[in-house]
């Protein structure tokens, strides 16, 4: 017998790659297309939305790490802003001057994700055989302890200034030129775009064949019910700890990209506990255990914090009457917002916006 | 194929199984039988690897079970279906099925073995693409004992199988359980339902408070007064 479609049905499966591939093409083709940009230079509140994609990508990737751990391995996980971080301070301790590797941006995208894994495993190993809350706490205190012992080893990471000029993507100038002419500036973002792009893509694709393979069938197994999958002879501590080290890894490589977006380590104050949260929301939003959901969720939840949201800012100052007036800053109230729809999705949508069938129906048997 | 020799676990504090005895013969259906906290649950989870033992040894067919986790188990022929259905609640009935045979690498065989358990079980057939979640409780425990039939176990462990299921479908199901051993399948099964389950079984091993207190033929003790009173009440 072939393996059957899921319960979704074979033509949405069918038409899904299309669907991603299409806006794949489009986010490649945007730099040239700026839609958006003059959309917004004739509305007058000039924005451009390519640097804030980057970011968008780069926590994409983030959100996939952590489904990687919470959504397809169950593992409740509250610390993925450290690995986060972890990979960022490799990124600095790799390529700045003050220390003697200074690999470039190409070493700095192996070295990260393998400090992060590393650290990941050295977290994992003892602490994967906690249940639920408790693997939580731990890993929050973890978190803690990252992004304190990150700002006061002053001489290594240069505490809250953090670690710069963390080094640009090196690419050949033959390249450089063809994406932007003479404009460094520009040639410089439209690297750190494709090549933010480029990985969350490549992540993606690992990811979905992953999933469909014995390992990912096994790790689903093993959340459903962690006894019943050692009765099918799966080792339930090993397969904990390679999604555990794996989503650390991918968090570590999403690290490097946002320290060289930066072009610095950042105050470590940035990976804190906030984030992680952040992070999670994004995943519940789009759907725990959804490859198309972790995608989704970021891109609402980090475009509405880095598009939306500064849009609105621009608007609402250039309202006459309510430019200036304190009360008119809509960052200021979109962490409400934001709260208030994540428990209408708890309410409405437990499962997430992506979430498959099966999951829907899981969902609604635990809020029975 | 099966020899537990002086087995012993403890619960914390609470010592659940006090030196059991007894031996399984390849082809055989043997059923543990024994009131509630008799230890019989314990003494599977024991021979699967899911619990360690405090003393005792355990072999399988030749080989010291001991130091050897419960997912290496599998793979030396022993599968545990264990207590209380435990399907993959998210995954559907086919995913749970092939999730059996992950072990296995001989794609043609687990074919025909999910064939086989389809045709064993029509019902998993007709509800390939569902939830296993959404599945009744007795569709639910076939699907169990389906799974656990892919990894072509040489000895199954089946726990509790009747478990909240209606008397017709345990008629059923042990109708299937005996077809099980036709296929050559040895079976360790423990049962509440006595009764049932000496009528099904070769051999019973009756436990109480950990120990084995009589272990016969099934037909034979069924008839056995002493355990007439014990566990059927009145005479």
């Amino acid at each position: 017998m072939a393996p059957p479609p899921p319960a979704t049905g074979a033509a949405t499966a069918m038409r899904r790659p299309s669907l991603e591939l299409g806006l794949l093409v489009l986010l490649l083709a945007y730099p040239w297309l700026p839609i958006f940009d003059l959309a917004a230079d004739a509305a007058g509140v000039p924005l451009r939305l390519e640097p804030r994609l980057v970011t968008v990508f780069i926590y994409a990737l983030l959100v996939l790490a952590l489904n990687l751990q919470v959504g397809q391995a169950g593992l409740l996980q509250l610390g993925i802003a450290a690995f986060f971080g972890i990979g960022a301070m490799t990124t600095g301790v790799l390529t700045v001057t003050k220390f003697p590797f200074q690999l470039g941006f190409w070493g700095a995208l192996l070295g990260a994700p393998a400090a992060a894994l590393l650290a990941g495993l050295l977290l994992g190993a003892p602490t994967l055989r906690l249940r639920g809350d408790y693997l939580a706490i731990v890993t929050l205190g973890f978190g803690e302890v990252v992004r304190t012992v990150l700002l006061n080893l002053e001489h290594i990471t240069d505490g809250p200034r953090g670690l710069n000029p963390v080094a640009e993507i090196w690419a050949p100038a033959g390249l450089r030129t063809w994406l932007a002419g003479d404009d460094g500036s520009r040639a410089s973002l439209l690297l750190t775009y494709h090549v933010a792009l480029g990985v969350l893509v490549a992540a993606f694709v690992v990811l979905r064949v992953l999933e469909r393979s014995r390992v990912g069938r096994a790790l689903s197994a093993l959340r459903d019910d962690e006894l019943a999958a050692a009765c099918m002879g799966l080792d339930p501590a090993r397969l904990k700890l390679q999604a555990f080290a794996g989503g650390a890894a991918l968090a570590g490589i999403a690290g490097c990209l946002y320290a060289t977006n930066l072009t610095t380590t950042a105050d470590p104050n940035n990976y804190d506990f906030n984030n992680a949260i952040m992070v999670l929301c994004c995943l519940i939003l789009g759907g725990l255990g959804t490859l198309r959901g972790a995608l989704l969720g970021a891109a609402l939840v980090i475009g509405f914090d880095n598009v939306l949201s500064p849009l609105l800012d621009r608007a609402l100052q250039q309202l006459p009457g309510v430019g200036g007036h304190p009360l008119a800053n809509f960052s200021a109230w979109r962490w409400m917002l934001f709260g208030l729809l994540l428990v209408v999705m708890m309410r409405v949508r437990p499962a997430g916006l992506f979430a498959p069938a099966t999951a829907r129906a899981a969902a609604g048997e635990a809020a029975r | 194929m099966l020899s537990v020799r002086g087995l012993e676990a403890r619960y914390g504090s609470v010592q659940a199984l006090r030196g059991v005895d007894f031996d399984v013969a390849e082809g055989e259906i043997v059923a543990l039988v024994g009131g509630n906290g008799a230890g019989k649950s314990t003494t599977l989870c024991c021979i699967s690897g899911l619990l360690a033992p405090s003393a005792g040894s355990l072999t399988f067919e030749g080989r010291d079970l001991q130091g050897i986790p419960a997912h290496d188990r599998v793979r030396l022929g022993l599968s545990h279906c264990p207590e209380g259905r435990r399907v993959f609640a998210r995954m559907t009935v086919a995913e749970n099925l092939q999730i059996g045979a992950i072990t296995r690498a001989d794609k043609a065989a687990i074919a025909s073995d999910l064939d086989q358990i389809e045709a064993i079980f029509p019902v998993l057939a007709q509800r390939r693409t569902q939830a296993a979640g959404t599945l009744s409780g007795g569709e639910q425990q076939m699907l169990a004992i389906g799974r656990a039939l892919m990894s072509r176990p040489r000895l199954l462990l089946l726990d509790e199988p009747s478990l909240g299921l209606a008397p017709l479908i345990v008629q059923a199901l042990f109708a299937v359980i005996a077809d099980l051993r036709r296929r050559g399948t040895t079976v360790l099964l423990v049962e509440q339902n006595a009764r049932a389950a000496l009528g099904l079984c070769d051999r019973a091993v009756v436990l109480e408070r950990g120990t084995v207190i009589v272990t016969g033929r099934g037909s034979d003790l069924l008839h056995d007064p002493a355990l007439h009173a014990a566990y059927f009440g009145g005479s």
